[in-house]
């Protein structure tokens, strides 16, 4: 029962009872920490009075590490043992990185199927570096806050995969925090607006940061946040405009190879110069005795495609939550990145209106994390406030011919449990493999692998004969548990998983072992895996049509359709994608006669079935 | 209104919304074709506030693990009723009216009219304003399908009521691939 009082207004704890709670926004390039105090989100500063901390962490040989601005600062000087932007390595495996594109200058290793950098304390993986940083941040909070934590929000992009957002959980676990929520970092944003007060109508948040991108648009009403719709890129950042800047320094400079920390140094003053640029109308650079200057049109067209591929992402953003430019009452901006002259005036076209950029956007994310942290640590009960969330990528299973069957899709909102039966495919079968996956894509090796598992002892029956109920569930954090359940014959056999990374959970890492085979993009084995699906669906369709209306068929035509029949079953093994789109085809073309002739007859047989009762019809007015 | 707070307190009361729970009940309605979406989602989002685990992160494990079931029942219960196709085929289903797996669609009108559609949308090719107008077509064939629905189901007529949820399957089928083309010609 005491979980209908606390609902009940009016019992606000007394002051001496408030809990200690933060918001922690763990960024790519910089993280920051915040709190409540006196009803009013606050940051909770550094020594030295600075909001922000950088996300580097240095390791040193004994183990130890520096975390912020001190190891920032040996970024250039100790480049294999300074980690930065590890949260672009959160959740991903070691093939993973060469698709993240370059700013990566550190000695990658595989354990686990999980992505390790090779350091002079040995291998750390990034969900240990993330939990150094919010170990870090946590530590300045109980010092001002004079007493450990009750517990914390820390947001993610709303476009974290499963993946992703357990790495961040994990963190959180190995840095001893009580983790009350993953927050979505646009969704933290909007709180911090405080929007919610009488304001009604719906809102877009594009939140460009060092390393990824995200556009949410939600729907405000009576302090209820419900987000409709959330498109991101998670690599899509800040640090690509220091890249392109770099690349643009080198050309000019007429340099072809730098080492680790040449490059390091370059991207330090490229950054620089960026930001120096969102005031000024040129900057002077000056890079290993070359020296000259950038205007901001320059700078505008080095950056230009990659500010039209964020809008491009509103416009799917709009798209998906189906709400129309105008609809929208205010667009806010988060994250550095947006201090850009460019992109606010490109989002701000897009929109049609002037963004808000009122609340540091730097700040904003933590200070909405503070809010929430506040409220689910139980600081204010009487709140409204309310975030309602959807997972970001859709979820599914892997079914046969290599293809992904959604289960959840994408912009559903949490928490949710969705089951769906499957069945046997063999006689006799007693085990059944199931592989989770994340993505929009139909193709299991476009979709990123979560897990993967075998549900064993099912009874021996006929194939098809079983079901096996396999229940999906994503709660309030967007994180994935799957259960499976064979229940036909009373037997039944359980098993749950959640993907798990970065903690030494020996069954969760055999899993990952099993499951993280990362697919290149393989466009061959696709098309022949399409193609084989593709020769069984013909085959089916042809032996059914005839079974159903071989009456339609002549004695030649129906040896001609068993001689089409007899190729594709004999190609369907092929391994050249072609020769099986090609009788794949012929066969298409071969049986359309019947095809018709069955839709022929198929009509025919509705008119007259029509017609009967048209007359029968008749007949009673008749009187017959 | 006031019943949707007194409703998810009683049902706390009850062990949880068990898997049989009407949906129409959880928001307080009686089984209808026509809902009132505004009306919904005000219900949707009072019921969101007494039940999700966001009210209960500070409790314990238990009371946080009911309220993740209530919250994710109610958002199952939402996104059947407020869906057109899905809200029909779950009043078929309550109805003991469960879809036979392998009928097809015999009306030889609808099939024309279907196959009509689909050349269009092969000729539209990439014509956004030829798309446009289809899909301005299909959502009235979507709107008109509704209708019969309703009409049906009210009658109990269920093999006219299963005729019309294929059709509106097909035309919502069809709805979503003239999306695809749409997001796929303005590159998003």
């Amino acid at each position: 029962m005491a979980l209908l009082q606390i609902s009940e207004p009016g019992m606000s704890p007394a002051p001496h009872m408030r809990k200690r709670a933060v918001g922690i926004d763990l960024g790519t390039t910089h993280s920051l920490v915040a709190t409540v105090r006196s009803g009013s989100p606050v940051i909770l500063p550094d020594g030295n009075g600075d909001n922000i901390t950088p996300s580097a962490v240095h390791y040193f040989a004994d183990g130890s590490v520096e975390v912020g601005k001190a190891a920032r600062v040996q970024a250039a000087k100790d480049p294999l043992n300074t980690l930065l932007s590890v949260k672009r390595l959160m959740g991903r495996g070691l093939q993973d990185v060469s698709s993240l594109g370059g700013g990566f200058s550190y000695r990658f290793a595989d354990q686990d199927g999980m992505v390790q950098i090779e350091t002079v304390a040995g291998l750390v993986s990034p969900v240990q570096a993330s939990a150094e940083i919010l170990k870090h941040l946590a530590a300045r909070a109980s010092t001002a806050l004079d007493g450990a934590l009750d517990g914390v929000v820390i947001t993610v992009p709303a476009y974290f995969d499963d993946a992703q957002r357990q790495a961040t959980k994990d963190a959180a676990t190995l840095a001893g925090l009580q983790v009350l929520r993953l927050l979505n970092e646009p969704t933290a944003a909007a709180v911090a607006y405080g929007l919610d007060r009488g304001e009604e109508g719906v809102i877009a948040v594009y939140d460009l940061g060092g390393g990824t991108l995200d556009i949410s648009i939600l729907r405000l009403s009576r302090g209820v946040f419900e987000v409709l719709a959330t498109v991101g890129d998670t690599a899509l950042g800040g640090d690509d405009f220091d890249q392109a800047l770099a690349e643009w320094v080198l050309q000019q400079a007429n340099i072809s190879a730098l080492d680790f920390s040449g490059r390091r140094e370059l991207l330090d003053i490229c950054r620089a110069a960026k930001e120096a640029l969102s005031n000024a109308t040129s900057v002077a650079i000056a890079f290993n005795g070359w020296s000259g200057s950038i205007a901001r049109e320059q700078y505008d067209a080095l950056i230009e495609a990659f500010v039209e591929r964020s809008v491009r992402c509103c416009r799917k953003a709009l798209r998906d939550a189906k709400i129309s430019a105008e609809e929208v009452a205010h667009v806010v901006m988060v994250g550095g990145s947006t201090r850009c002259p460019f992109v606010r005036k490109k989002v701000g076209d897009f929109f049609q209106q002037l963004p808000l950029t009122d609340i540091d956007p730097d700040s904003v994310v933590a200070l909405g994390a503070a809010i929430q942290a506040d409220q689910l640590v139980g600081n204010r009960p009487d709140s409204e406030l309310l975030l309602l969330d959807v997972i970001p990528l859709s979820l599914g299973l892997e079914t046969m011919g290599g293809l992904v069957e959604k289960i959840i899709p994408r912009n559903t909102t949490i928490p949710v449990a969705k089951a769906q039966e499957f069945t046997t495919f063999k006689d006799g079968q007693t085990a059944m493999s199931i592989h989770v996956l994340q993505g929009e894509r139909e193709m299991v090796t476009d979709c990123r692998s979560l897990a993967r598992f075998e549900l064993r002892n099912i009874p021996p029956m006929v194939a098809g004969a079983a079901h096996i109920r396999v229940t999906f569930q994503v709660d309030a954090d967007g994180l994935l548990s799957v259960s499976a359940r064979e229940n036909s014959s009373g037997v039944q056999a359980h098993i749950t998983v959640k993907p798990s990374y970065g903690l030494s959970d020996s069954e969760v890492v055999r899993i990952l072992q099993d499951s993280f085979t990362y697919a290149k993009e393989d466009v061959q084995a696709r098309k022949l895996s399409e193609q084989r699906v593709e020769a069984r669906r013909m085959q089916e369709n042809l032996l059914s049509a005839m079974q159903a209306d071989g009456a339609l068929l002549t004695e030649d035509e129906r040896s001609g359709l068993l001689c089409l029949l007899d190729e594709l079953v004999q190609q369907e093994n092929s391994q050249d994608s072609r020769a099986i789109a090609e009788v794949v085809e012929r066969a298409a073309r071969e049986s359309e006669f019947f095809a018709a002739r069955r839709m022929n007859a198929a009509v025919q047989k509705a008119l007259t079935g029509k017609s009967i009762q048209e007359l029968s019809a008749a007949d009673d007015s008749n009187g017959v | 209104m006031a019943t949707s707070a007194e409703h998810v307190i009683a049902c706390t009361l009850k062990p949880a919304f068990g898997e049989q729970q009407d949906y129409f009940s959880i928001f307080g309605l009686v089984p209808s074709c026509v809902v009132d979406l505004d009306d919904l989602r005000v219900r949707y989002r009072q019921l969101q506030q007494a039940v999700h685990p966001d009210r209960f992160a500070h409790e314990c494990d238990r009371s946080q693990r009911l309220a993740q079931q209530q919250a994710a029942q109610v958002n199952a219960a939402y996104n059947t009723l407020k869906s057109p196709l899905l809200r029909a085929q779950y009043l078929m289903a309550c109805a003991g009216q469960e879809r036979a797996a392998e009928r097809t669609v015999q009306d030889a009108g609808f099939l024309m009219t279907q196959i009509e559609l689909r050349e269009r949308l092969d000729e539209a090719a990439n014509d956004l304003s030829t798309l446009d107008q289809l899909m301005a077509d299909v959502r009235k064939k979507i709107a008109q399908h509704q209708q019969s629905f309703a009409e049906a189901w009210q009658k109990q007529e269920w093999l006219a009521a299963q005729n019309a949820i294929d059709k509106l399957q097909f035309a919502t089928k069809l709805s979503l691939e003239i999306e695809d083309r749409q997001e796929h010609l303005l590159d998003i």
